[in-house]
C-alpha cells in the first residue's frame, strides 16, 4: 500500500474515533459535555470528508482542518488542565490526573502520524 | 462572443475582466479602492449561491456581498 | 520633535512594523472625538527624537470612512515630517495606489517593502533601485515579522528627515482630458487662495475625485457654481483608472519574475470557507475559544477572589476600628475583588482575539455569517461581539471595534446588554431552582438565553428601521493572507486592548464599589454593621421605589436587590440572600420557603434581570465606545423592555391562568 493511501485510511480511521468519542460525550458516558461532544462531532465530519477527498482527489485539504483542530482541542484542554493543577497548588480544588486527560488530549495524541505529516507537507508550502 | 454577465453569475475558478460598475457612488469608490476597476482582471474563488463571493484581483482576495456583486459587470474570459 | 506617519493598506504589517520601530515604548489612545485607536511611539536615531504615529489602515483618499479621513487629513493637514508607506511585496499593484496618492499629496515619502521574505518565497523579484528610480522616493525592503530591514528603514527615514532627495518624483500625466480640467481649476484656485493644502493640483484632483471634505469647503465660496459645471462622474472614474493603469505600468517594470503557485492560505480558505463545513468549523473554533476564555481563566480568577478575601480577613482582624474594618474588607477588599476577578477571562479573551484576527481568521468568520447576519440588518462582523457576549457584554462590546461602519457599529453595541452573560446564570439558577422543580427549571434557565438573542436581533432590526435607516453598509472585505500568529504581537495586543479593563477597575469602578457599600452598611448602628440590611440606606430606598415593582408584584426587597444588580449583576444572589438572611446553599430554601415569588413572577423576574440594566463595568465601556447619546438610549430603551417584558409575561401568564 502506498504512503498516501496508509495516511487516507488512517485520516478515516482517526475521523470514526472521534466519531465515537462525540457520541459517548453527548449520550453521556464521558465528561457528560454535550456542546464538547457537538464540537467533537465536527471534528469527526471533517476528518471523515478529508480522508475521503483525499483517497478521490489526493485534495488533502481537509485532513489539514481536520488536525488544525485535533491541535487545538488538544492544546486547549492541556492548558485548562495546567490551570486546574495551579488551583490545586493553591489548595483550592482537587486534581484527579485522569479527569483532567479529556479525551481530546487522547485524541490528538492518535492523531500524532497525520500532524506529523501535515507538518511535514505544509512547511514546503508558501503562506 | 464573449457576454457580458454580472460578477455574480460566475462560477468558482472562472474568470472575467471588469467592464463596469453600477451603483452607488460609495460603493464604487470603495471597489476602486481595492483594484476593481474597469480592465482588471478577476478571478472568482468561492461563490457560494447565495452567500458572498471571494474574488482574487491583482493577487489580493476581495470578499465581496452577493448583492454589490450583481453590480459589477463583467466580460467572461475563457 | 520629528513626525513620522506610517500609513499603509489594510493587512501589510504595519502594525508589526510599527512595533519594531518603537518597541514597547508606545502608547495606545484615541483619535479624537472618533473611537479608532490611535497609537503613537518613540525612538531616537542619529540624536533624534522620532515620534512614530501609525495612522489605520486605509485603501485610499476618497470614501468616506472614518480611518480614511484621520489619515487623509493627518498626512494633509498636520503634514508629518515623514510618512512612511509600509506597502505589501507580494501585491505591489494595489499597494501602489496608495502610494501614487501620498506622492501626489506632496508628502515626504519612504516607502517599507514589507513582506520581503513573502515575496522572495514566493519566487517574486523586485527591482528595488528601478523602483526608487521610477517613483523618485527612497525604498527599503523590511520583513516586519523578524525585523530584517528595520535598520535601513531608520537609516532612509533619517535621510529624508534631512532633505535628502531621490531624483524626481513621479507626475502622473492623466491623459488630455483631464489634464485640461485640472489646469481650469488651478485657474480657479488662483483667485480664491485656500491655504493649508499640499498644492492647487491636488485640491484640483481631489475635487474632481468628489472629495466630499474639500467640497464642501467651496460649497459655500463664491467659486462653487464655476466648480460645479466642471464635476463629472466619469472624470472621477478616468482618474482612478489612470492611476491603476500606471500601477500596472510600474509593477510590471519592477517585478522581475513572478510564479503562480498554490499557497497555503488557497488551502486554508477551502477549509475555513467551505460551504457545508465552513460554519461548523466556526463553531468549533469558538467553542474553544469560549473554553479557554473562561475555563482556563477560572482558576486565575478563584486565585484573584481567594487573594481579596484573604486580604480582608488580614484587614479585619488587625484594624480596630469596625467601620474601618468592614469599609476596607467589605467595601474595598470584597468589591475590588468582584471587579477583578473579570480580569483573566478579559485578556484570556483577548488573546485569544489577537491570535484569530492576527492570523486572518477573523476576517473570514466575517464571510461565512454574512449570509445569516445580514437579514437582520446586522454586518457580518458583528457575530463575534454578540457571541463573546455570552460571556462578559465588556468584552463583546470591545469587540465591536472590527466594525468600520458607524450605524453598524453602533447597533452591535447597543444591542450587545441583550446577550446573557455569564454573570447572570447565577441569579437565573438560583430563582428558577427555588420557584420551578426539576425540568421545568432548567427550561426556564435555558429560555433566558433564548429570549436574550431573539430581543436582540428584533432590536437589531427595530434600530436599523428607526435609528439607521438604509442597509446594512456593503459586504467588501479583503481577505489577508494568513500568517502564523506571533506570541509576542499578539500579547502587545491582549494588553493594549485590556489594559483599559485595570484602569477603570481602579477608578470608575472602585468608586461605584464604594458608594454600594456605604449604601448598605449606613446608617451604622441600625444595620448593625451591615448584617441588618433592612435598615440600610439602600433599602430606604429599595422602599421608596417599592410602587414601581409593585404592579409587578415583587416584594420590596426583590425590587432593592435588582440595584444591587448595578454594580454587577451576580450581585444580585448576593443580596437576596442578604435581605433573606440565610447564606449559600440556604439561599435556594429561604427564597423556595419565603413568599417573594409565584413560578409566574419569578420568571418575569429572571426576565427583568436579562434585559433591566447594563452593569457598571458594561455601561463604561459603552460610554467609551460610543457617544453618550448613544449610552443613555441604551440604559432607556433596556429599562423600558425590561418592564414591557415583565408585563407582558405576566399577563400572558394571567390569561393562561397562571398566578
Amino acid at each position: 500500500m502506498s504512503e498516501d493511501k496508509v495516511s487516507g485510511i488512517y485520516a478515516l480511521f482517526v475521523g470514526l474515533l472521534y466519531m465515537v468519542a462525540a457520541v459517548g460525550e453527548i449520550a453521556g458516558f464521558l465528561q457528560r459535555d454535550l456542546i464538547g461532544g457537538v464540537m467533537l462531532m465536527v471534528i469527526s465530519v471533517v476528518y471523515i470528508y478529508g480522508a475521503k477527498r483525499f483517497l478521490q482527489k489526493k485534495d488533502f485539504a481537509f485532513i489539514v482542518g481536520g488536525v488544525f483542530l485535533s491541535v487545538i482541542y488538544g492544546l486547549l484542554y492541556l492548558s485548562i488542565a495546567f490551570a486546574n493543577y495551579l488551583e490545586y497548588l493553591m489548595g483550592v480544588k482537587d486534581f484527579l490526573l485522569l479527569r483532567e486527560l479529556r479525551i481530546e488530549i487522547w485524541l490528538m495524541l492518535v492523531s500524532s502520524p497525520l500532524i506529523y505529516k501535515v507538518w511535514k507537507d505544509i512547511r514546503k508550502l508558501k503562506w | 462572443m464573449n457576454r457580458i454577465v454580472p460578477l455574480s453569475s460566475l462560477m468558482s475558478g472562472e474568470r472575467g475582466e471588469v467592464v463596469e460598475i453600477v451603483g452607488g457612488r460609495g460603493v464604487i469608490r470603495r471597489l476602486y479602492e481595492m483594484g476593481l476597476v474597469p480592465f482588471s482582471r478577476v478571478e472568482v474563488l468561492i461563490s457560494h449561491m447565495p452567500g458572498p463571493m471571494l474574488v482574487k484581483v491583482n493577487g489580493s482576495r476581495i470578499a465581496i456581498g452577493r448583492g454589490i456583486a450583481m453590480k459589477i459587470m463583467v466580460r467572461k474570459l475563457p | 520633535m520629528k513626525v513620522v506617519a506610517i500609513v499603509g493598506n489594510p493587512n501589510v504589517g504595519k502594525t508589526e512594523l510599527f512595533n519594531r520601530l518603537t518597541g514597547l515604548n508606545q502608547h495606545v489612545g484615541n483619535w479624537p472625538g472618533v473611537t479608532v485607536e490611535k497609537k503613537e511611539g518613540k525612538y531616537s536615531y542619529g540624536g533624534e527624537e522620532i515620534n512614530v504615529i501609525d495612522l489605520p489602515g486605509i485603501y485610499g483618499f476618497t470614501t468616506r470612512s472614518i480611518d480614511e479621513k484621520i489619515a487623509k487629513n493627518f498626512i494633509v493637514k498636520n503634514r508629518p515630517d515623514v510618512v512612511v508607506d509600509v506597502i505589501d511585496s507580494t501585491n505591489l499593484e494595489r499597494n501602489l495606489y496608495l502610494a501614487l496618492l501620498l506622492i501626489e499629496s506632496g508628502a515626504n515619502v519612504v516607502i517599507a517593502l514589507n513582506m520581503w521574505d513573502i515575496a522572495k518565497e514566493r519566487g517574486m523579484e523586485i527591482d528595488v533601485r528601478r523602483f526608487e528610480g521610477l517613483l523618485g522616493v527612497p525604498v527599503v525592503p523590511t520583513v516586519a515579522t523578524t525585523g530584517e530591514g528595520i535598520e535601513e528603514l531608520k537609516k532612509a527615514i533619517f535621510r529624508a528627515l534631512k532633505g535628502k532627495k531621490k531624483g524626481k518624483k513621479i507626475k502622473i500625466d492623466y491623459g488630455h482630458e483631464v489634464e485640461e480640467k485640472i489646469k481650469h481649476i488651478e485657474k480657479i484656485l488662483e483667485r480664491c487662495r485656500k491655504d493649508g493644502y499640499p498644492s492647487p493640483r491636488w485640491v484640483a484632483l481631489r475635487i474632481l475625485e468628489e472629495d466630499e471634505d474639500i467640497l464642501s469647503e467651496f460649497r459655500k465660496g463664491n467659486y462653487w457654481k464655476d466648480i460645479e459645471k466642471l464635476l463629472d462622474e466619469r472624470i472621477a472614474g478616468k482618474i482612478v483608472e489612470k492611476r491603476y493603469e500606471l500601477c500596472s505600468k510600474l509593477a510590471a517594470e519592477i517585478i522581475k519574475e513572478k510564479k503562480e503557485v498554490k499557497t497555503l492560505t488557497d488551502i486554508l480558505d477551502e477549509i475555513f470557507l467551505h460551504k457545508v463545513l465552513g460554519i461548523p468549523i466556526f463553531m468549533a473554533i469558538l467553542y474553544a475559544m469560549f473554553q479557554f476564555t473562561f475555563s482556563f481563566s477560572a482558576p486565575f480568577s478563584d486565585g484573584i477572589s481567594l487573594f481579596f478575601s484573604w486580604l480582608g480577613n488580614i484587614a479585619k482582624s488587625n484594624i480596630s476600628n469596625e467601620v474601618l474594618a468592614s469599609f476596607v474588607a467589605d467595601g474595598i477588599c470584597a468589591g475590588l475583588g468582584s471587579v477583578l476577578v473579570f480580569v483573566p477571562p478579559i485578556f484570556c479573551l483577548f488573546f485569544a482575539l489577537s491570535i484569530l484576527e492576527d492570523s486572518g481568521y477573523l476576517a473570514r468568520v466575517a464571510f461565512v455569517m454574512e449570509k445569516i447576519l445580514s437579514k437582520f440588518g446586522l454586518h457580518g462582523k458583528s457575530f463575534i461581539p454578540i457571541l463573546v457576549g455570552f460571556g462578559c457584554n465588556v468584552p463583546g462590546i470591545m469587540a465591536a471595534r472590527t466594525i468600520e461602519n458607524e450605524s453598524d457599529r453602533i447597533i452591535t453595541i447597543m444591542i450587545n446588554p441583550l446577550i446573557s452573560c455569564s454573570a447572570r446564570l447565577p441569579v437565573y439558577a438560583l430563582i428558577a431552582g427555588a420557584v420551578f422543580h426539576g425540568y421545568t427549571a432548567g427550561a426556564a434557565i435555558y429560555s433566558m438565553y433564548v429570549l436574550g438573542i431573539t430581543l436582540a436581533v428584533l432590536m437589531a432590526l427595530l434600530l436599523r428601521k428607526l435609528l439607521f435607516k438604509g442597509e446594512v453598509s456593503p459586504f467588501i472585505l479583503e481577505l489577508p493572507r494568513y500568517t502564523k500568529p506571533k506570541l509576542s504581537t499578539s500579547i502587545i495586543h491582549m494588553w493594549n486592548r485590556g489594559k483599559w479593563f485595570l484602569i477603570k477597575a481602579g477608578t470608575f469602578i472602585f468608586i461605584v464599589v464604594i458608594i454600594i457599600w456605604f449604601l448598605s452598611v449606613f446608617p451604622w448602628e441600625a444595620t448593625n454593621g451591615g448584617k441588618i440590611i433592612e435598615n440600610s440606606y439602600i433599602a430606604m430606598f429599595g422602599r421608596i421605589v417599592e410602587p414601581v415593582f409593585k404592579p409587578l408584584g415583587w416584594s420590596w426587597q426583590a425590587g432593592t436587590a435588582l440595584f444591587f444588580g448595578f454594580l454587577a449583576k451576580e450581585s444580585i444572589v448576593g443580596a437576596i440572600g442578604a435581605l433573606l438572611g440565610a447564606e449559600g446553599e440556604g439561599v435556594y430554601n429561604a427564597l423556595a420557603n419565603s413568599n417573594w415569588f409565584t413560578p409566574l413572577t419569578g420568571f418575569a423576574y429572571m426576565a427583568f434581570v436579562l434585559i433591566y440594566f447594563p452593569c457598571v463595568a458594561t455601561l463604561s465601556v459603552m460610554l467609551r465606545e460610543m457617544k453618550l447619546k448613544y449610552t443613555l438610549l441604551t440604559v432607556a430603551y433596556t429599562v423600558l423592555l425590561a418592564f414591557a417584558v415583565a408585563f407582558m409575561i405576566e399577563f400572558i401568564g394571567h390569561l393562561f391562568g397562571l398566578s
